[in-house]
């Protein structure tokens, strides 16, 4: 059976079920933008709102690649693909905090 | 899986060496993940540059972030934001002939928030110029490692730009060939990948946010 043979018209969904999905999580995501630069004018220490915006922007990351970038479908060898970048990073942050972070 | 069950969209949409359009659909997404996890880590190195220089001279860029645009900043992350979420409506929609249309208006309003983002952005750099952020002997500020600072500003963005440019030719090339066959719009693997590039591009400049637009805020 082709691909095409399996998407039957009747099953086809509207606009409004497609777009119902990502519009909400647009939502979060410009709640979260706006969140990020609030928190950067409050009268806290550089560190901590550092950490926050990165929280922050960790959480919008993660928002699009699993949701818009449609990760959540996938199954584990493209979800390992997909991670395999953000692993590396994480080792490569380690690496230079395992110096520069604690330097004095 | 015989070649005869093959549809004349699948056939449109098929490559070598490949036989069916689902195994073509699943590699070109392994692929294109691998893809991006390498330009990940291309951008990585800068991140890790910025990060070791903002280590080592801490108040310099937090004087130096406060000299970026917020207003510019803010503004084209919630563009490129809008123009994620409308892109992520096309591989949602594309596979029915019955939304076809719907799949490739959502392409040109995504290549057009593209193109405000460059817009804006294009009037962005023309303030930092006239500021003096170009780091060089006119530079505005005087404390020792804020011109790095806005070498990573002018190298991140500007990276990001050649990049947000090829997501928008894709985008179009797209909306164009798709409209020239709709047949071969509902099958080829192409529509998840350009998708795919325009999230990496959203998700560098959440990042690049972040690091370059925030510091400095308040005080």
């Amino acid at each position: 059976m082709s691909a095409a043979g399996r998407r039957r018209h009747d099953d086809m969904p509207t606009v409004r079920e497609i777009v119902r999905r990502p519009a909400w999580v647009l939502l979060v995501l410009l709640v979260a933008l706006g969140l990020n630069i609030g928190a950067a004018f409050l009268p806290i220490a550089p560190f901590l709102k550092t950490a926050f915006h990165l929280i922050v922007a960790a959480g919008t990351v993660a928002l699009i690649a699993f949701i818009f970038m449609e990760m959540e479908k996938k199954g584990p060898t493209i979800r390992l693909f997909a991670a395999a970048g953000f692993i590396w990073i994480a080792i490569l942050f380690l690496l230079i905090f395992s110096d520069y972070g604690i330097r004095r | 899986m015989t070649a005869a069950r093959i549809t004349p969209a699948e056939k449109a949409a098929l490559r070598e060496p490949w036989e069916d359009i689902a195994r073509q659909r699943q590699a070109v997404e392994l692929g294109m993940w691998a893809f991006l996890a390498s330009e990940l880590l291309f951008f990585s190195g800068l991140f890790a540059g910025y990060t070791i220089y903002r280590s080592i001279y801490p108040q310099a860029f937090w004087e130096a972030g406060a000299e970026t645009s917020l207003w510019f900043g803010g503004a084209n992350t919630a563009i490129l934001l809008i123009s994620s979420a409308v892109v992520a409506l096309v591989p949602r929609a594309a596979r029915w002939p019955g939304l076809g249309r719907f799949a490739r208006a959502m392409l040109w309003i995504g290549a057009l928030l593209g193109v405000a983002f460059l817009v804006l952005k294009g009037f962005e750099y023309r303030e930092d110029f006239h500021e003096h952020l170009w780091p060089g002997p006119d530079f505005k500020l005087h404390a020792e490692g804020a011109e790095l600072f806005f070498s990573f500003y002018w190298c991140l963005t500007a990276i990001h730009a050649v990049h947000l440019v090829v997501g928008i030719c894709l985008l179009a090339r797209l909306a164009v060939a798709g409209a020239r066959d709709p047949g071969w719009f509902t099958e080829t693997p192409a529509v998840q990948a350009t998708a795919l590039y325009w999230g990496l591009v959203d998700i560098i400049w959440t990042v690049v946010f972040v690091i370059i637009y925030l510091p400095g805020r308040g005080g």
